[in-house]
């Protein structure tokens, strides 16, 4: 073979790209493997089986694919940086996330699915039909519509205070409370993930104890309690130099104790602490997710009041436990007993729900 | 595996490239042939023992055609017909054998029941691949390979071995033997690759994306204006991908030292649909020219006989692309299109202005994707509804702006790659100081199109809900 002539460029061209794939391809065999994703809140797939079996029958292509992606060195660095080449790029979305105006990351919301939201009204329909009872709806809208403001030119949404009417159009003697309005007046939201805040959280308290209880909301003091918290629309929006939001503690003027069940183990507080050590703080309320919680407070008046929610609930939650002396609050994602043995004389019965939730949760059909 | 993953470019590629480089050069076909093999069972491990078995046969079928080739023309012509039933057999069985029994079933026939076998993948590339073998040898247009190792290496080839380039065997039969390395090719082969890994991964993936937001709309969200940004975002999608797959492997091909012909030509420049036929997968195109519709008299039997041809040679170009109904469709209005042009319409296009036979032919082009997107008739005679206004609630809405502010650059972008625009005074990259930063730009571009690979397995919608 002749030796021919090379220019510079192609010698360059040829050791960038050698050294591309051979460095990537090292560093990914000795980079030390991590279980579990903070940004996706997932445990990353474990290293396929090499039996015989699994490879030659099984899919031992697909899961080691699968592995050698979610364990690709700097992940986290080359998801950030497809964010902002779409940014650079011109683009107002990624991942399904609108890069919004002042640090605020919001959700695009284009599609439901209409049966799972006509399905879902119906089931609260007979619900309240076969027990014979009063039950009050809140359907909150999110950001997508509550901070409509901030969204860049061309983003688009469906409009949820119409989903919303819609949906309560189709209500037969559900108190339904409709706080779309006042939620797109100030910053109800936070900047980075998909629920409202703690004066959001408090509007919805508010039209709550107005229209059910018939008296004045009490008034909360807020203590700043963390302001490292990166919601789930940073994580999904790959814009990772995003600014943090902050999370707040409510305190009432009045002095309320409270013994928290959740899941069998009880506590004294509303307010979980070291949950703001972790990635997702919103779950300092409440403590995120449970299938069955109980709230008994010192409050002396027997009125009672179950909660059928998504975890929008959990924020409004600690406003309403200063109106009651007991609360059952139920997540029908997990809860999957009849509910109507709980109900008893003096209880208000609500259903809180995101409408981003309630149109594409179908586990409503647990009331049923 | 397909090129743009992770497991190819970052564990399979630098692999396949040391050993390669390190060995022998006499022993590169058997670590081309071992590598291939890989790389094609990897998805089904067992398909590789058929794909050995057609190999063998094909081979053993080719040394047969040769020993008579010269001295007993019927005799060879028996062998050749042999080996050309056993891979249509093949292709058949394992591509048609379902539709064909669920077709049956449907008109109430339950003779034969559907296997819901898996396609292995590649199958049609490379079944006509392997048919060239046999056929060149019959016709004298290539020497028999002696060493079946080599006939392997061709066969499965990975750059080529899945999405095309078709290459004929005696395209190649020269460089399987014996063939030049240099930085140079090397070079040019990794330009090439990255360049066809951005189209397919910043350009095809970003205008498919449009198309899928499209089709998950409700009714009452689409839009005239959005239904044609949905099928533009297509129509850039199916040709960025192909061709950026395309050129993978002709880059690919460099590196290791082979040069595949051309598979693209610019075919959305096209003036007319035979001159997109002629710019669009060529490499499909000349193996239906050679072994279809030329073995069938082509145009040498007067205009009657033409006709039929093109419309065999369509109907087969549209069922080779897909087991199901759409594609049949997809191929007879192409050969209807082209049956026309033939007859008088080219004439007239040639005196129009290329403005108006550009318009003629993308409005052509991008209706017959309708038909190659939907496998479902009914969805695709909805959607080419929508794009002319039939079932949908306006001309241009809110969603309309959205698909265009969002992907606006993207489109542009598209729209200049898909011209030969790079390949002028236009290009800075043509000009001999902008050349030098290739390296640079090869580097960018591997950034990039490495985050877009790894974004895509980003999945942080679980918890999104709770």
């Amino acid at each position: 073979m002749e030796k021919k002539k090379y220019s510079i460029t192609s010698l360059l061209t040829t050791i960038i790209f050698l050294v591309f794939i051979f460095s990537f391809f090292l560093i990914n065999i000795f980079t030390k493997k991590i279980d579990f994703s903070e940004n996706e809140n997932r445990y990353l797939a474990k290293a396929p089986a090499t039996t015989m079996k699994n490879i030659f029958f099984g899919e031992f292509d697909t899961e080691f694919e699968t592995y050698f992606s979610d364990h690709f060195c700097f992940r986290d660095k080359w998801i950030e940086i497809k964010s902002n080449v779409l940014k650079w790029s011109g683009a107002i979305e990624n991942n399904g996330v609108y890069f919004a105006k002042d640090n605020h990351l919001i959700n695009q919301f284009i599609n439901y699915d209409e049966n799972i939201a006509l399905n879902n009204i119906q089931y609260i329909n007979e619900f309240a039909k076969d027990n014979n009872i009063e039950i009050h709806l809140l359907l909150v809208p999110g950001a997508a519509y509550g901070n409509k403001d901030y969204l860049p030119f061309g983003a688009t949404n469906i409009d949820e205070k119409v989903l919303i009417q819609k949906i309560y159009s189709l209500s037969e003697n559900i108190n339904c409370i409709d706080i779309s309005d006042s939620l797109c007046d100030g910053d109800n939201y936070y900047m980075t993930d998909h629920h409202w805040n703690h004066l959001g959280a408090y509007k919805g308290y508010e039209a709550l104890v107005n229209n059910v209880l018939n008296k004045e909301a009490n008034i909360f003091d807020y203590e700043k309690v963390s302001s490292s918290f990166y919601g789930t629309m940073y994580s999904r929006s790959g814009s990772f130099n995003n600014m943090p939001d902050s999370i707040y503690k409510m305190i009432s003027d009045k002095d309320i104790s409270y013994e928290i069940n959740v899941d069998g183990e009880i506590y004294n507080s509303l307010f979980f602490e070291n949950r703001l050590k972790e990635k997702d703080k919103y779950t300092y309320y409440l403590d995120g997710n449970h299938t069955e919680v109980n709230i008994k407070s010192n409050i002396d008046n027997g009125k009672k009041a179950i909660i059928i929610k998504d975890s929008y609930a959990h924020i409004l939650l600690p406003y309403l436990a200063s109106e009651y002396s007991e609360m059952d609050i139920f997540d029908l994602r997990y809860f999957h007993n009849a509910i109507s043995p709980y109900i008893q004389d003096n209880t208000d019965i609500y259903i809180i729900y995101g409408i981003e939730t309630f149109v594409s949760d179908s586990s409503l059909v647990g009331l049923w | 595996m397909v090129f743009s993953s992770l497991t190819f470019l970052f564990a399979y590629l630098p692999i396949v490239l040391l050993i390669y480089f390190l060995v022998p050069i006499k022993y590169r076909n058997i670590w081309l042939l071992l590598a291939s093999l890989f790389f094609y069972g990897w998805g089904e491990p067992i398909y590789v023992l058929m794909m050995m078995f057609s190999i063998v046969v094909n081979w053993i079928f080719g040394n047969y055609i040769n020993k008579y080739r010269t001295d007993n023309r019927k005799k060879a012509k028996f062998f050749l017909i042999l080996c050309i039933i056993f891979n249509l057999s093949l292709l058949g069985f394992f591509k048609y054998y379902d539709f064909f029994a669920t077709n049956l079933n449907n008109l109430g026939l339950n003779i034969i029941k559907p296997l819901n076998i898996s396609l292995p993948i590649g199958i049609s590339f490379y079944t006509f691949q392997a048919l060239s073998y046999p056929i060149d040898i019959y016709r004298f247009d290539t020497d028999v390979q002696k060493s079946v190792i080599n006939f392997g290496a061709y066969v499965t080839m990975f750059p080529q071995l899945i999405a095309g380039p078709i290459v004929r065997y005696r395209d190649i039969a020269k460089q399987l033997n014996e063939r030049l390395l240099s930085l140079e090719g090397f070079a040019s082969g990794v330009y090439r690759f990255v360049i066809g890994l951005s189209k397919k991964v910043l350009i095809a993936n970003n205008c498919g994306q449009i198309f899928d937001f499209v089709t998950n709309l409700s009714s009452t969200q689409t839009s005239l204006i959005t239904a044609w940004l949905g099928i533009i975002g297509y129509t850039f999608q199916i040709y960025f991908d192909f061709s950026g797959y395309s050129d993978m492997a002709i880059g690919l091909g460099k590196m290791l030292g082979f040069d595949f012909l051309e598979n693209f030509n610019y075919p959305y420049i096209a003036k007319s649909i035979t001159d997109f036929w002629r710019r669009w997968h060529m490499s499909l195109s000349y193996w239906f020219r050679d072994y279809v519709y030329i073995p069938l008299g082509g145009n040498r039997n007067g205009l009657a006989k033409q006709i039929i041809n093109i419309m065999v040679v369509w109907l087969l170009t549209g069922f080779w692309h897909g087991a199901a109904w759409n594609f049949v469709l997809w191929g007879i209005f192409y050969g209807i299109i082209l049956i026309i042009e033939k007859l008088f319409l080219l004439k007239y296009l040639k005196k129009t202005p290329s403005i108006i036979s550009h318009i003629y032919t993308m409005f052509i082009v991008i209706i017959a994707w309708v038909l190659f997107a939907f496998t479902d008739l009914n969805e695709g005679l909805h959607y080419l509804g929508m794009m002319f206004g039939i079932g949908t609630a306006s001309l241009a809405n809110d969603i309309s702006l959205f698909i265009i502010r969002n992907y606006i650059i993207l489109l542009i972008v598209a729209l200049i790659a898909a011209t030969p625009i790079a390949k002028t005074r236009f290009n800075p990259f043509n000009n001999e100081t902008f050349k030098k930063l290739a390296p640079i730009f090869v580097l960018i571009l591997l950034v990039i199109c490495t985050a877009f690979i790894v974004d895509a397995s980003y999945n942080p919608f679980l918890y999104f809900r709770f």
